[in-house]
């Protein structure tokens, strides 16, 4: 069996069998057996990315190592890359020896992941609004509609603007529910008739780079 | 036997089906095709890559942020597409696509993707697995670890096209600041798509992702295919005008064929 074969047309074979199968059980009734063989297909993407999440440390681990053991680089990139695993390692062995919801898995998460996390968000608001601000000119005409609505809408709480104009604040409401939501519900008409179209595109084969890596 | 609730489905999926196919039979026959709109944010890769070449710095690619649970979904597929791209223009130009992952599951997919981007080009001695990398599957440390690596690896391009839900959009915001590099954003979650707007300089909108393939490879069964999608949205557009028209004449007629 030639090599092309192995690594594209049985993938591609099984796949077109699976889509079949799961198709089949959403649209007809059908034997108890079948349901729980599809029951069971979540099981074995749970297998596959348990068997993924150990490539993914590999990954981490093949870029970090040679970093840290690279002489003459950036001492704080060293640093950064040797800290990283040091957590790692002690994240894995933590969660292997007391389990997810032991109390020195959830120090780990409370004392460590929790205040990055809040403090990558506090800096990345400053990031935000700068970027807001940048793009929030009124340089054509739809920017000009976007930059009227955002101030419309953002200004409809302001007590002060709506003690002095009465109507402003029901402008601001028209506007989120009348052609916002318009706007957002054609915008899901069509995506929705999008991921159709690429189902189909995908069942005939059309699409075949997630499996293949080809176009 | 159908299911109840789920026939009108399975009929539009039929003649969605039909319809592709038809279409593609016309187009073999009679050589028919669609014209596409340009769209500025594809066009807006080559320049980017172009750029890059020119400067001799890198660019980082990442086909999005599934959700975990739903893993691979369509936008992803999409985002894939896009990706595959980016890395065949690197491979060309002798530029370094730096390809990260959101999900475990999908670096095995993101390093198939660049490999045969860079085996197309005939330049697979070019392709570096460490240039393809999986980060984290928490999504404000997927964030903060993009903006590392485009800050650190000083890129010229972000490109994140494929699935961008909850706080994704941040990916692009230092970015979007410091103006060394250029942000190209798509999702089909419309909740970010103003965020996206607001970050990047070009970016793809709900449906323009799934045309993303079609596009950039002028594949003429995948032109027809997206030709279809467009007859099939004017099909919808007009059932919702019908079901208005019959719902404020008193009839539920549309309620009830929605519902079988």
């Amino acid at each position: 069996m030639s090599s092309y074969t192995l690594r594209n047309q049985i993938p591609l074979a099984i796949a077109s069998l699976i889509l079949v199968i799961v198709f089949a059980e959403y649209f007809l009734a059908m034997p108890k057996a079948v349901s729980d063989f599809i029951s069971g297909l979540q099981k074995w993407t749970v297998i596959l990315s348990a068997f993924a999440m150990v490539l993914s440390l590999l990954s981490v681990t093949r870029i970090h190592v040679p970093r840290v053991m690279k002489t003459g680089a950036n001492m704080s990139d060293r640093a950064l890359s040797a800290w990283l695993l040091v957590i790692m390692v002690i994240t894995i062995l933590v969660g292997i020896g007391f389990d997810t919801p032991s109390a020195q898995y959830q120090f780990i998460f409370r004392n460590l992941f929790s205040p990055l996390s809040s403090g990558v968000w506090a800096i990345m608001a400053f990031y935000y609004c700068g970027a807001i601000l940048r793009s929030f000119r009124a340089r054509s005409l739809e920017a000009t509609v976007l930059v009227v609505a955002g101030f419309l809408v953002v200004t409809r709480n302001t007590p002060v603007i709506s003690a002095i104009i009465p109507w402003w604040e029901s402008l601001g409401t028209w506007i989120m529910n009348v052609p916002g939501v318009s706007g957002m519900r054609g915008l899901v008409i069509g995506v929705g008739v999008g991921v159709v179209a690429m189902g189909i595109r995908m069942l005939l084969q059309m699409e075949r780079r997630p499996i293949t890596g080809e176009a | 036997m159908l299911q109840s609730g789920r026939i009108l489905q399975f009929v539009y999926l039929i003649v969605a089906f039909a319809a592709v196919v038809v279409l593609f039979e016309l187009q073999k026959k009679r050589g028919f095709l669609p014209k596409m709109r340009r769209l500025a944010a594809l066009d807006a890769i080559e320049e980017v890559v172009g750029r890059a070449t020119e400067m001799g710095r890198p660019i980082h690619v990442s086909p999005g942020t599934p959700s975990l649970g739903e893993s691979i979904e369509v936008e992803t597929i999409a985002g894939l597409a896009v990706t595959g791209y980016v890395a065949k223009l690197c491979a060309r130009y002798g530029v370094r696509c730096i390809a990260t992952a959101f999900l475990p599951e999908m670096l095995p997919i993101v390093q198939e993707v660049v490999r045969q981007a860079y085996i197309a080009e005939a330049k697979p001695d070019a392709y570096k697995e460490e240039d393809v990398r999986y980060l984290t599957d928490q999504l404000d440390a997927y964030a903060t670890a993009v903006q590392g690596i485009v800050e650190r690896e000083n890129c010229v391009g972000n490109i994140v096209v494929g699935r961008l839900y909850g706080v994704s959009f941040m990916i692009f915001a230092r970015a979007a600041i410091g103006g060394k590099t250029m942000n190209i954003g798509g999702t089909a979650y419309y909740l970010n798509v103003p965020h996206l707007v607001a970050t990047c300089d070009y970016v793809l909108i709900g449906e323009e992702l799934f045309a993303a393939e079609a596009y950039l490879t002028q594949n003429p069964r995948q032109l027809m295919s997206l030709f279809s999608q467009d007859i099939f949205k004017f099909v919808s557009m007009g059932l919702v005008v019908l079901g208005t028209l019959l719902f404020l004449a008193g009839s539920g007629a549309m309620v009830t064929l929605l519902k079988m």
